[in-house]
């Protein structure tokens, strides 16, 4: 294995996948944002006060009502479905986000891309793991999808716990691109030390990442030497992941130019696979930080003691206070609200930092102590969010609690090609599993000002709205099955569905951001109603099809006029938010 | 950047309507706002980008004709023949045999060819070095926007709230295809418009909503609001102007960027006032069977330059043919040209400059810049020096041909950088009297040159070591002259060739990653 032979085998293996799908793959340069413009100082000018959270991490009262625990659900969950909404809806609060901070064990990816055709990997078994096996450039590209799908599943699967959720977070805080790397290996560990470290020790990550062979690929560290030190590891890992680009960021760039130099030796195995420290690679000086890091000197060490001074740097990095308001931030935007203003900075990042550093970066408290306060649940912020791509197709399929139309836990190959599928739709709205544009992750988690807005384009508004219009009119397409979705069986699961305000109330309170007017209500009332102005003839209509349920023209007559309305609703604005 | 910090200083003094106090995007007059930012000048011409994905193979596209005994030696295993390919007048250049149409374009003079564009210290990765080229970043700084998403931040400020508008009715650039690539993003939007077939487009329920609240989610919803509508409105104009053609000229069978040529040509003639146009067209990634063993004129490069001549010179045509072809410049550009040497798969591996191409009634037919020189010893790691910046040419597009004032196109691409004589007829009256000069960039300057006994070498210090080698066209290295830090700047230091045999040499820089070459010959 080399990384010339890597290389190539991912060029052909995308250069045909892009063949197969008639240039629908897509560009890995979909959305690309300037990390340095990431700053919480500049507010909006229309910023009013009355449209800003003034509530604090005090606890919210322990008995959430549907909104709150909506909104939760929402925010945490990509969506609801009715099973997960009714697991929680008699619990209090606290006990609802401890389920929802229950760590997940995953399973490790398997060949699920033998396809008894074309597809035939003879170093893998069907049905076992590849995770394992002797890199093949014939079959990593299938691998790699099945990396994805594996991520993917995870996410659209019903669950009580948000585990998959920080798995997300973390993958867009610390990226790798998977068709960057082209080793299934290298990327199921970096998604592993991800998911295994997704509630947990933030400074244990960083170093299991620092030192993860896709992460040493990713950032040049597998070149990085004494004798040609390669910055960019060195510069990310302050910039981008532990340190930021805040106003008390004050690194310099001697500090990048040194932790690259203490970073040397740290490369690829390429004979073993895995990743190692070599001691002939590494810069043995004593290596001077800044100011801003209390003028620490790492000691140079020779030899295998070489390795020792990461451990050094590790703590150093995390002695620094900027680590922890810093991740509080990220993770504000992403669960919360999009912009921090200086009162919310004083009044919840702060001490949220504060929470994270007591407790020596694990981040399960701090995600307690923001997801049981008075301030997550400001009405404000409700709807505040537009969804992002994983929030639209998961939360529909959640939602509509859409199945399989066949045993998934038996045919794990259609249900890959399922997932499959999804991944090309999620890219086409701009964000594809495992490949964020760049080493800053996705511009909407971190792009001032335009944050989730930068979602929505004439171009990914228009494949958002017309899934959902697809979906309903025909199913969604993978390679060996059409998921269809049946509106009636939905409906059933409503239970005032057969008086239309009721009905159209429940929609909106479960599926959409914001509430409408009582105008667009009766707008889409009228559309269940076919022009007819009575209520009453949606309830006979309805009551008829229970009555008889056999009867086919009965059952069509409930059945369109759902779907009528379905489609209007579903068009709404307000279903993009969150 | 003037227009923008016009807009920066007037912003609170002028009516900006915030998205939360509803817009006037129903109706269509022309604001004051946009009357009062409506100051550059204003041009109806068009640029067509076409990106041949994957880094296509310079040195058998545009052949150095002599260079030919090097070639041979370094990439015998793709190397074309040299009785069949297609000899430029005048230079010692010469075309792929596939590329007869791009032939008689050059030939008409409606061809300007531009050799040896990358950027310094090269990168190899695919994405990287197409982020490189489409943000016209530096190498080592990640950008995050389009180099032309940026021109439209700059020409179309507050966009896209109030967008379309009576001055500004159509989208502002179109990408044909699926995916939004990152060289329409500008600062906080995306500012292309994505289209596969512009005669059909996705309607969606028409609604009328009261203004949303003023609220945080209010205000999501009306961008979310807006963007719905201006898919519309802009689906709409698309088709229109698609409808308005109904006949164009003729284009090849099976050519993917043809049929993408064709869509662009189309709306351009229909009307369309939209200025930047993208297409795609992949597969250049030719590590392997580039070539066909036995006739090293045929396989995958061969289609591809083959689909690539047919497809330009189809649009040109048609563009003449409707009427437009004086608005329209088209430029093409991919992420890297290939390795020098040939690898063991009939291929070649990722490399550093190739030639670009721009094509239309309004450029300069013919060549810019000279042959690359190569060694005739070269290892695997070998690599083509630059001649010139990538962004050279998309300097001299916002200055020659979309107007854009000088001090703005700097800011607009971070630097100065030196234009290229390719525009004819510039609309903005820039005047190019320029010959076709051969200018260096500017790492290394040799003079006088030729010279009998003592050159002079200016180069670029770099804060770092220098080394300055001298090579005989064999590849051998005949000199060191220089080998030191130097601060970053200009400096001139002089050496003695007065022992040297008469005859041609390359002196060679390099300092970190960067390198150059410049000629230097030695006379009796």
């Amino acid at each position: 294995m080399n990384r010339e032979q890597m290389i190539k085998d991912r060029d052909e293996y995308l250069a045909k996948l892009k063949a197969s799908l008639s240039g629908r793959y897509p560009n890995a340069s979909n959305f690309y944002e300037n990390p340095d413009n990431y700053t919480s100082s500049e507010i909006p000018s229309d910023w009013k006060q009355g449209k800003n959270s003034r509530k604090g991490l005090g606890k919210t009262k322990s008995v959430l009502t549907e909104a709150q625990l909506l909104h939760l659900l929402r925010r945490t969950r990509f969506g609801v479905s009715p099973e997960t909404y009714n697991t929680f809806k008699d619990m209090d609060v606290s006990e609802i986000v401890s389920m929802l901070l229950e760590e997940e064990e995953i399973a490790p990816p398997i060949n699920d891309y033998n396809d008894g055709d074309q597809i035939f990997d003879p170093d893998v078994p069907f049905g076992e793991t590849y995770i394992n096996a002797e890199y093949n450039g014939d079959f990593e590209g299938e691998r790699t999808v099945s990396n994805k799908t594996w991520f993917i599943e995870e996410m659209r699967k019903n669950s009580t716990s948000m585990h998959s959720t920080m798995w997300l977070f973390w993958h867009n805080h610390i990226p790798v691109e998977l068709w960057a790397i082209f080793n299934s290996t290298y990327t199921y560990n970096y998604l592993k030390i991800l998911h295994d470290h997704a509630f947990g020790n933030f400074k244990d990550m960083m170093y299991a990442i620092t030192i993860d062979p896709a992460m040493l690929l990713y950032l040049n560290g597998f070149v990085n030497n004494k004798d040609a030190p390669d910055e960019n590891y060195g510069r990310e890992v302050q910039e981008l992941f532990c340190i930021g680009k805040g106003p008390d960021a004050q690194y310099t760039e001697s500090d990048v130019q040194a932790a690259a130099r203490l970073l040397t030796g740290w490369t690829i195995d390429w004979n073993n696979g895995g990743s190692y420290f070599e001691p002939w690679y590494h810069a043995t000086e004593d290596k001077q930080f800044s100011e801003f890091y209390g003028n620490k000197l790492i000691e140079g060490k020779s030899g295998e003691a070489g390795a020792d001074e990461l451990l050094e740097f590790m703590d150093m990095i995390f002695e620094n206070n900027e680590v922890a308001p810093f991740i509080c931030r990220k993770l504000y935007t992403f669960f919360a609200f999009a912009t921090i203003d200086d009162w919310t900075e004083e009044n919840i990042i702060q001490p949220l930092a504060q929470i994270f550093r007591d407790n020596d970066y694990t981040i399960k408290p701090v995600l307690e102590a923001l997801l049981t306060s008075e301030h997550f649940y400001d009405e404000v912020n409700y709807g505040a969010i537009i969804k992002t791509p994983a929030d639209t197709l998961f939360g529909w399929w959640k939602g509509m609690d859409i199945q399989f139309p066949f045993d998934a836990e038996q045919d794990f190959h259609n249900k890959r090609q399922v997932h499959r599928s999804m991944l090309w739709t999620m890219s086409g709205w701009g964000m594809e599993m495992g490949d964020p544009p760049n080493v800053a992750g996705w511009p909407a988690f971190y792009q001032f000002p335009t944050f989730d807005k930068t979602w929505v384009t004439t171009s990914t508004i228009v494949r958002r709205i017309s899934y959902v219009d697809n979906f309903l009119a025909w199913g969604f397409w993978s390679p060996n099955y059409v998921v269809t979705y049946d509106v009636i069986a939905y409906a059933k699961t409503i239970e005032d569905v057969a008086d239309p305000n009721l009905l159209i109330d429940y929609l909106v309170r479960f599926h959409l951001g914001m509430d409408i007017t009582q105008e667009m209500r009766d707008a889409l009332k009228s559309t269940l109603l076919t022009g007819q102005s009575e209520d009453y003839y949606w309830t006979n209509a309805w009551n008829a099809f229970i009555a008889d349920e056999e009867n086919e023209e009965n059952m069509n007559i409930v059945r369109i006029r759902l779907l009528l309305l379905m489609n209007r609703f579903f068009q709404l604005s307000e279903y993009q938010l969150k | 950047m003037r227009r923008r910090s016009f807009l920066k200083n007037t912003a609170s003094g002028l009516v900006l309507p915030s998205i939360a106090g509803g817009i006037g995007f129903k109706s269509l007059e022309m604001t004051n706002l946009a009357h009062a930012l409506s100051l550059a000048n204003e041009t109806d011409k068009t640029v067509v980008m076409v990106y041949l994905a994957g880094g296509n193979d310079g040195l058998n596209t545009l052949v150095p004709l002599d260079q030919m005994s090097s070639l041979a030696n370094a990439r015998s295993s793709v190397l074309l023949p040299e009785d069949q390919l297609l000899h430029l007048e005048g230079t010692e250049s010469a075309f792929h045999p596939a590329f007869v149409e791009m032939k008689q374009l050059y030939d008409e003079g409606r061809l300007s060819v531009i050799q040896n564009v990358g950027y310094p210290e090269p990168d190899y990765s695919h994405f990287r070095s197409a982020d490189i080229w489409m943000s016209a970043s530096d190498s080592n700084v990640v950008e995050s926007t389009g180099w032309t998403g940026r021109y439209l931040d700059y020409q179309y400020p507050g966009y896209p709230v109030d967008f379309p508008n009576a001055e500004h009715p159509h989208p502002l650039a179109i990408e044909i295809g699926w995916n939004s690539s990152m060289l329409f993003q500008g600062a906080a939007n995306n500012m292309g418009m994505v289209i596969n077939d512009p005669t059909y487009f996705y309607e969606l329920i028409d609604e009328e909503f009261p203004d949303a609240p003023d609220t945080r989610a209010g205000e999501r919803l009306e961008y979310v609001r807006l963007v719905a509508r201006q898919s519309q409105t802009y689906g709409q104009v698309v088709k229109e102007a698609a409808d308005n053609v109904p006949n164009q000229g003729s284009y090849p069978d099976d050519n993917w960027l043809a049929e993408q040529l064709k869509i662009v040509a189309r709306l351009i003639a229909g009307g369309l006032k939209t200025k930047l146009y993208l297409v795609e067209y992949g597969g250049f990634d030719t590590h392997d069977n580039q070539v066909i063993a036995s006739d090293h004129t045929q396989g995958a490069h061969n289609y591809l330059l083959g689909q690539v001549s047919q497809a330009i010179k189809a649009f040109v045509d048609d563009c003449d043919g409707l009427g437009v072809g004086d608005r329209v410049l088209g430029m093409t550009f991919s992420e890297f040209g290939r390795r020098v040497l040939s690898n063991a798969s009939g291929g070649t591996d990722h490399g550093t400059a190739a030639p670009m191409f721009l094509f239309g009634n309004n450029v300069n037919g013919g060549v810019i810049g000279t042959n690359p020189l190569i060694p005739s010893n070269i290892d695997y790691w070998y690599n083509m020096d630059m001649q010139y910046d990538f962004r050279q040419v998309y300097s001299t597009i916002f200055e020659q041909w979309l107007c854009v004032p000088g001090e703005d196109v700097q800011n607009l691409l971070f630097k100065d950088f030196e234009q290229l004589p390719f525009v004819k007829n510039s609309p903005c009256g820039v005047v190019n009297n320029k010959e076709h000069v051969y200018h260096d960039s500017n790492l290394i300057r040799v003079f006088p040159n030729p010279v009998m006994d003592f050159a002079q070498i200016e180069f670029e210090g770099t804060g770092a070591m220098v080394s300055i080698d001298l090579y005989d066209m064999s590849g051998k290295k005949v000199a060191s002259p220089i080998r030191a830090n130097f601060s970053t700047g200009r400096h001139i230091q002089g050496f003695s060739v007065e022992g040297l045999p008469a005859g041609s040499y390359y002196v060679k820089y390099s300092s970190g990653s960067a390198t150059q070459s410049a000629k230097l010959i030695k006379m009796q």
